[in-house]
């Protein structure tokens, strides 16, 4: 069995007891155990992300998907995989590497994070902007429902409409509407040339750094911009000396394609700033210290999403009230992640969530608590209220889940 | 008589429905929130909406109603709510699967009159519009600033985004770019007893399900979508398009395979066979050569610095696997030429045969030689001809039967070997449709595809949705939900070819 990186969930301050099933089948003998003895199911991946969500509302037991994790069928040539979920993402990594393929959604700690727990928490990373998050890639899904019976959705094949499609209810759902344990996958192939580029940026530089980018003829993967608080995390594990606000952008494709769009980046940049494109030596340790950026960090994290063009001022409206902060700013996708320490002597934290949130939903986006000090806040603070679709979602998990049994108060709005 | 209830068995015919009485009550209420011109209720004006470009089956509705906006969609489906009439959604009509056929009879909302482009909003990546509007007006509105809508479906110069919508709709270029729900970022719906939800919006990843990803391909059945968000995309810098010739099909599988397997990702790979070739040629004299095996269209798109190169690998993969030539589009003109062949195959297809029936199986790849080889053993066994023009670089096979169905007996035929054909791609580890739907057309294949429980949790979730199952009744899942039975459309009845 895998090891957590933290205690695993409990209630009421007592650890809840870990199954780990060997077996599909195994796991859903499991659930309906649980069920007939009134117990709920909190499935649990590698753990690292356990973080996200509320606290276990009733008692029950923690199904590990540690033990599964098999490769059921990879025709390298078809492009597709199927495997069993409680794989580590770098296990399937280096499968796929051995074809020159991949699964192109990032995840912090892929040693430890499993498949299931990337597809549960809807986990993406700094390569979201080229090439999507799992919903884009998840072809097929085996969920266990509410009588501990595997159900299947979707296929093996890349272009399928026969029947609802269920993964994507799934992706983002963490775990509360089923344990997921096997999915087919999409994949790319890997691309022959990738490069990234540092840009470091005086403040008053950083919209007209976003509309270069936004008008520019590359056609970038990454287009991210870190606060200094983000960039001393950042240039510590990458091994960088760069310090204030950085511009972050990389290219991937032929090696003649990924040389021009340097190079024309440069050009386009040189009427906005004078700062030059520095492009490190060792793409992957830089890569994985941008990673690194999506995992957990501080005792107080949040997420935003804003529309792209509002991104950078989202962001610098948070570096004003919270100048310490790390900040990353995904400019097309429009989502900042933020964390640091809470000062509480400033303002209270449910004001100060409160207020940001404003500010976000102004904009026709949503602001989301990663991570708070334990009992700082309540649910409603951490999502938000109810939003128009809340009361849909509510039905589906009564229709799927109606003994709330899965995973019951780990997620908002009764779901 | 009594109006059926929710719960109770839904008969097939519209006559049993509604009585005379119900009937005039129901189209005189309809008009006062539409209109008088808003609504279609003659049985002469109602036959275009027995069908849509799935012509094996047909049947009447009721009445045929043309909201102009939302309030008008929420009014019209709380009445059909009020007098337990089913009711549908309908685009263009340009399904291949039956998705607009009124299987319970009742009242098809047509958005044909909701076609405003409401918003474009280059800089946040997105345009608002609403479900009637016409897949490629999206793209020509933004046409001269860099940008484009990316799902292409072949009827794209007819089809409506609603219609996309409800189909997850593909298209040649869905092999770079993804389909339909690829390109969705939420949607307005109109839930099936008359509460209007906003899912998802121009925002990224709102918090909680994604019920875009659902609702998108449901085929109709949660609701009425009544307005769309949409992710455009920017144009690529560079486009260069390839045109195969070989002697074989299996040549030209072989360099399909190829081609993926070298990873490259083209925009495109398209393959017409010899048979849809003389069609096509006929109607638009492009230039194929009429004795070729197959032609591949192959095109790569992206940053210009690396497209010869590419291009060119690919031109060595086509060689190497025996193709007869390959020649480069060398002028835009050119290239939509050959687009506008591909895409208007299905309409060059009448030159052929009175009538014909489309399919959309898919199998892995790899699984391309065996199953055209499939196909044509298929064909010889039933005395059918069938011209395959496809989606070859994402399996995706639309073999096309022809026949002509005053003959009672071709009809059954069609029906056999299209249901042996799909058996097929069943067998190789694919799917019954990549991209047109299950509709009614092959809503007896869920059972084969998925288990009953598989099938117990689509329900579910419909029931979340559609309850009363007023909305769409008979597609999608083999147990239509509470208020009916599965497809009681009468089965095999021959009747006018539907236009295209």
């Amino acid at each position: 069995m895998a090891e957590y990186s933290r205690p695993i969930l409990d209630f009421e301050n007592r650890p809840l007891p870990v199954h780990a099933p060997a077996t599909q089948e195994e796991m859903g003998e499991m659930v309906r155990a649980a069920a007939a003895s009134g117990h709920a199911v909190y499935p649990v991946g590698g753990g690292t992300r356990l973080h996200l969500g509320l606290s276990p509302r009733r008692s029950g037991v923690v199904l590990a998907t540690a033990g599964l994790n098999r490769v059921v069928d990879y025709p390298a040539r078809d492009m597709t995989v199927t495997v069993e979920l409680g794989m580590a993402v770098s296990t399937l990594r280096q499968l796929l590497a051995a074809e020159g393929q991949m699964l192109p959604v990032d995840c912090p700690n892929p040693d430890h994070a499993t498949l299931g727990g990337l597809l549960a928490t809807n986990g993406s990373g700094p390569g979201r902007q080229g090439y999507g998050t799992a919903r884009d890639y998840l072809l097929g899904l085996t969920v266990i429902d509410d009588q501990g019976r595997l159900t299947r959705s979707g296929g093996r094949v890349v272009k399928n409409v026969a029947g609802y499609d269920m993964g994507k209810l799934h992706i983002g759902a963490m775990g509360t509407l089923g344990p997921l344990v096997q999915a087919t996958f999409k994949l790319k192939p890997k691309p022959e040339a990738v490069a990234l580029a540092l840009i470091s940026l005086a403040e008053e530089h950083l919209q007209p750094f976003a509309e270069t980018l936004f008008g520019s003829a590359t056609r970038p993967f990454v287009t991210d911009l870190l606060s200094p608080g983000a960039v001393s995390a950042f240039a510590a594990k990458a091994g960088l000396g760069l310090q204030g606000w950085l511009g972050v952008v990389a290219f991937d494709g032929a090696p003649e394609s990924v040389a021009w769009q340097l190079a024309t980046l440069q050009d386009e940049l040189s009427r906005v700033t004078r700062a030059e494109v520095m492009v490190p030596d060792h793409f992957s340790s830089a890569w994985d210290a941008l990673i690194s950026l999506h995992g957990p960090q501080g005792t107080m994290g949040l997420r935003i999403g804003v529309l792209p063009g509002d991104t950078v001022g989202m962001a610098q409206t948070l570096a004003d009230w919270a100048p310490k902060a790390g900040l990353m700013a995904q400019l097309g996708a429009g989502i900042v992640t933020a964390w640091g320490e809470p000062q509480p002597i400033q303002e209270p934290l449910p004001s100060l969530v409160g207020r940001l949130r404003q500010l976000a939903l102004a904009r026709q986006g949503w602001l989301v608590v990663i991570r708070s000090p334990a009992g700082s806040l309540k649910p409603q603070a951490m999502y938000g209220g109810p939003r128009p679709d809340t009361a849909i979602m509510a039905e589906i998990k009564q229709q799927l889940d109606p003994a709330n049994l899965f995973n019951p108060g780990r997620f908002p709005g009764d779901i | 008589m009594n109006l059926k209830t929710p719960g109770d068995t839904m008969p097939s015919a519209t006559s049993e429905m509604l009585d005379q009485c119900t009937s005039g009550e129901l189209v005189a209420r309809l008009a006062l929130i539409v209109g008088p011109d808003g609504l279609i209720s003659s049985p002469a004006e109602l036959l275009v909406y027995e069908c849509d470009g799935y012509t094996m089956e047909k049947n009447r509705p009721e009445v045929v109603v043309f909201p102009r906006d939302t309030a008008q969609i929420v009014a019209v489906v709380k009445l059909c709510n009020e007098l337990c009439v089913p009711f549908l959604p309908r685009g263009s009509g340009t399904s291949l699967a039956g998705g607009c056929l009124p299987v319970g009879g009742g009242v098809i909302i047509s958005l044909a009159r909701m076609k405003r482009i409401l918003e474009v909003d280059l800089r946040n990546r997105y345009a608002l519009v609403e479900p009637g509007v016409i897949n490629t007006w999206l793209t020509n509105r933004v046409k001269g600033q860099g940008w484009h809508y990316a799902p292409d479906p072949s009827s794209q110069g007819a089809c409506t985004i609603g219609g996309n919508v409800a189909t997850n709709s593909g298209g040649p270029h869905t092999l770079k770019y993804g389909v339909t729900v690829n390109h969705i970022l939420g949607v307005e719906l109109v839930l099936p007893d008359g509460r209007v939800m906003q899912i998802g919006g121009p925002v990224e990843e709102a918090p909680g399900l994604d019920l875009t990803g659902l609702v998108v391909g449901s085929e109709g059945t949660f609701g009425i979508v009544s307005k769309v968000w949409v992710r455009l995309v920017r144009n690529p810098q560079g486009v260069r398009t390839l045109l195969g010739v070989f002697e074989s099909v299996d040549d030209a599988t072989a360099t399909i395979s190829e081609i993926i397997g070298a990873g490259i990702v083209p925009a495109a790979l398209e393959m017409l066979d010899s048979l849809i070739l003389r069609a096509v040629e006929e109607a638009f004299g492009f230039g194929f050569p009429l004795d070729a095996g197959a032609v591949l269209i192959m095109e790569v798109d992206g940053v210009e610095a690396a497209l010869d190169g590419e291009a060119a690998r690919i031109e060595a993969i086509a060689l190497r696997n025996k193709a007869r030539h390959v020649s480069r589009a060398n002028t835009e003109a050119e290239r939509m030429l050959l687009w506008k062949s591909r895409k208007q195959a299905f309409g060059a297809v009448g030159r052929l045969a009175p009538s014909y029936c489309t399919q959309d199986g898919v199998v892995p790849r790899t699984r391309l030689p065996e199953m055209l080889r499939v196909i044509t053993a298929i064909g010889k066994k039933y005395q059918l001809r069938i011209a395959n023009v496809f989606h070859a670089g994402d399996g995706n096979l639309h073999p096309i039967l022809l026949f002509d169905e005053r003959d009672p007996a071709q009809v059954g035929r069609v029906m056999e070997a299209s249901h042996e054909i799909l058996d097929a791609c069943l067998a190789f580890g694919g799917s019954v449709t990549g991209e047109h739907g299950i509709g009614v057309e092959k809503i007896s294949f869920m059972s084969k595809l998925f288990s009953p429980d598989d099938l117990a949790a689509m329900v579910r979730v419909r029931q979340a949705f559609n309850p009363g199952g007023l909305c769409s009744p008979g597609k999608m899942l083999p147990t239509a939900g509470a208020c009916a039975e599965p497809s009681a459309v009468n089965q095999l009845r021959p009747a006018r070819r539907a236009s295209l």
